[in-house]
């Protein structure tokens, strides 16, 4: 064990969990995890609500006691310790402020425990809210502030005891869609300014995707993949990812042909897709295709090289910056294109031919 | 079609009438008849007659007896009960309001159970328990506690114990509505920045109960203030509280005019405690919730 952590060296000393596990009478929460953040990384834990992660957050933190696993922090094993001797700064997707003290006192709360003397409090208060942007608002009760900037007090909070690690947990999801997009990128800001240790719960796969360093999918307890969010995204490992994070176009087929890069698929409904092959298969595979509907190109004319098919545009659905078209195939196939709002537009009704770049295409194994 | 048309218009109003009909016939009517009534002049011996006279006032406010004995002797047993009171409801308060689900429901239940009960049900329980050769002196006797029966009956011991008793459903009622109402993350934050379980209940869960308490305590110190049957039945006339002197004079004694006034002198005093309590309280803690 000792040789393993000093292989690793300084990289490891942030969070890092093994064989994790809790149980709620039969119900397994979470399901013997492991996985590192490492020192001034941003990680996102992204799943849908009840796949574990709040749970997971809620044992690093110390208020839920895993059945088996360990927990290290900064390299130490905290799995026995209470919360409040875990130097670790939570921020809470209800913000949690205390409401009878000020914006000072919610902040200051900790570091007099701690018997800092009140000079350096001051201090310390002060420079935490010029970090957030709240320099003047020291007292305020948390009634008297709007909803991002009570986030931001929170965030304050956490960011004064200097702990050895971040945990937020859905700490944007109450704010309205504009101030959340801008507190993303202050938030990220200031991840790589003061190189903040973060794990972050989302449910949110846009936020995930855009602040991360690396995102870990969770789904039922287990952790499905990990990897930064290109890798998450552009080369899913499984059916849950693949269709959890982003859109994707999912055909069922067989593999008829393979040759050294390309293998020729055969859709349910008999069209014949190229597909470049990455991963071992073999012919006779039963396995899925999956493409983005932003890597599907929509035309009139028709276009040059492989996987190109006539349909009929079904529905046109506007979003503005976007539109999406659905498109089903002469063989009954039905696909989702999306395309930048630019010329050409095509109208519900239009025959239109669309194309599957080979290298776009990849296969993802079908859920047992 | 008036009469309708005035009930269309006016839904909240209409609503109102029924509640609004029992108040006036069953507190503001004999309010205000006995308000009349501690004008009038006693007749001893006989009845009353119609008067404006001061008399009945004078003799209580004017005599340090009175004063001493029945007013600051009642304001002193039920300021102490309140205070025992909210003490000892705080814990069980604090266990339910963290309790889940059928756990939660059953230790409701059974807090909430002695009110089902009537109060002199409850007393003459306490009689029984409280007897020289009752169940408490028998279960400290055998434990060696005491050597001889303790006397509870007939005495301010007693009293207490059973006026507390009976205030503590009232009190927990209180009391959960404010700790039921905390969000438990409150107390995680204050864990997350290091402090331990006892700092974060004294520094948050506390203070953020003070609304309950307040509440609580202001139900319990009127029902107290103003108590008659636990003081009459476990005490006696050696323990005169005000609503114990009101009974005695207007149905023992048929000194309805003088029973009357001390109505109203326990009445305005109650207001006035309450009143300068709360001015008090606010001034304390609830600043600082925004209350």
């Amino acid at each position: 064990m000792r040789s393993m952590m000093e292989e690793y060296g300084e990289d490891t000393k942030g969070i890092s969990l093994k064989n994790v596990t809790k149980r709620y009478g039969h119900l397994v929460v979470v399901d013997s995890i492991s996985f590192d953040v490492k020192k001034g990384e941003f990680m996102s834990l992204l799943g849908p609500s009840g796949c574990g992660k709040t749970t997971t957050l809620r044992m690093i933190a110390g208020f839920v006691k895993p059945d088996r696993g360990t927990i290290d922090i900064g390299g130490e094993d905290v799995t026995h310790l209470p919360p409040f001797k875990r130097n670790v700064g939570l921020v809470f997707q209800s913000y949690a402020l205390w409401p009878h003290m000020t914006v000072f006192e919610n902040i200051s709360f900790g570091l007099k425990l701690n018997k800092i003397k009140a000079k350096t409090i001051k201090e310390k208060v002060e420079n935490v809210l010029s970090l957030t942007n709240l320099n003047g608002m020291e007292n305020r009760y948390p009634r008297e502030l709007s909803g991002g900037q009570q986030q931001r007090v929170a965030l304050a909070r956490a960011l004064a005891l200097d702990p050895a690690v971040f945990l937020l947990d859905e700490p944007l999801s109450n704010l309205d869609k504009k101030l959340r997009v801008y507190m993303r990128v202050e938030l990220k800001q200031l991840q790589k300014n003061l190189r903040m240790t973060i794990l972050y719960v989302t449910h949110d796969q846009e936020e995930a995707l855009s602040m991360s360093d690396r995102v870990a999918i969770m789904n039922k307890g287990r952790i499905i993949q990990v990897g930064t969010p290109h890798e998450i995204y552009e080369n899913p490992q499984s059916m849950f990812t693949a269709d959890f994070v982003g859109n994707i176009n999912m055909i069922e087929g067989v593999i008829s042909e393979v040759s050294d890069r390309l293998a020729t698929f055969r859709t349910r409904d008999g069209s014949l897709l190229k597909v470049s092959l990455e991963k071992t298969m073999k012919r006779g595979d039963t396995v899925n295709v999956a493409i983005r509907p932003e890597k599907l190109s929509v035309s009139r004319q028709q276009p040059q090289g492989d996987n190109v098919f006539l349909g009929t545009v079904k529905f046109v659905d506007y979003f503005g910056s976007l539109i999406k078209y659905f498109v089903e195939l002469e063989t009954g196939l039905q696909l989702i294109a999306e395309n930048q709002n630019l010329d050409p537009r095509f109208n519900a009704g239009e025959k239109v031919y669309l194309k599957l770049e080979p290298g776009h295409c990849y296969f993802i194994q079908p859920e047992a | 079609m008036k009469i309708r048309n005035w009930i269309f218009r006016n839904p909240p109003l209409f609503l109102l009438l029924p509640g609004a009909l029992l108040l006036a016939s069953f507190l503001v009517i004999p309010v205000g008849w006995m308000i009349r009534v501690s004008f009038y002049q006693n007749l001893p011996g006989s009845y009353m007659k119609a008067a404006w006279i001061l008399d009945n006032y004078k003799k209580f406010l004017g005599d340090f007896w009175y004063l001493r004995n029945v007013l600051y002797f009642s304001f002193k047993i039920a300021a102490f009960t309140t205070f025992l009171t909210i003490l000892l409801a705080y814990p069980p308060s604090l266990y339910i309001a963290r309790s889940r689900g059928r756990k939660k429901q059953v230790l409701l239940t059974m807090t909430l159970s002695p009110l089902l009960i009537g109060m002199v049900c409850l007393i003459f329980g306490w009689i029984v328990i409280f007897r020289a050769q009752g169940l408490l002196n028998q279960i400290a006797l055998w434990a060696g506690l005491i050597s001889e029966p303790v006397k509870y009956l007939y005495s301010l011991k007693g009293i207490i114990i059973c006026l507390v008793y009976i205030s503590i459903p009232f009190a927990i009622l209180n009391l959960l509505d404010s700790l039921g109402r905390l969000d438990p993350s409150l107390e995680e934050a204050a864990m997350n920045v290091g402090a331990n379980r006892w700092q974060s209940f004294r520094h948050i869960t506390f203070p953020l109960s003070t609304p309950g308490m307040f509440a609580g305590s202001l139900v319990v110190f009127a029902l107290n203030f103003s108590a008659f049957a636990v003081p009459l039945m476990l005490g006696g006339e050696r323990f005169p509280m005000m609503g114990l002197v009101i009974y005695i004079q207007s149905m023992e004694l048929n000194n309805i005019p003088f029973a009357a006034a001390i109505s109203m002198i326990l009445l305005v005093s109650s207001m006035i405690i309450l009143f300068l309590y709360s001015k008090a309280i606010h001034r304390l803690f609830f600043r600082r919730l925004g209350l």
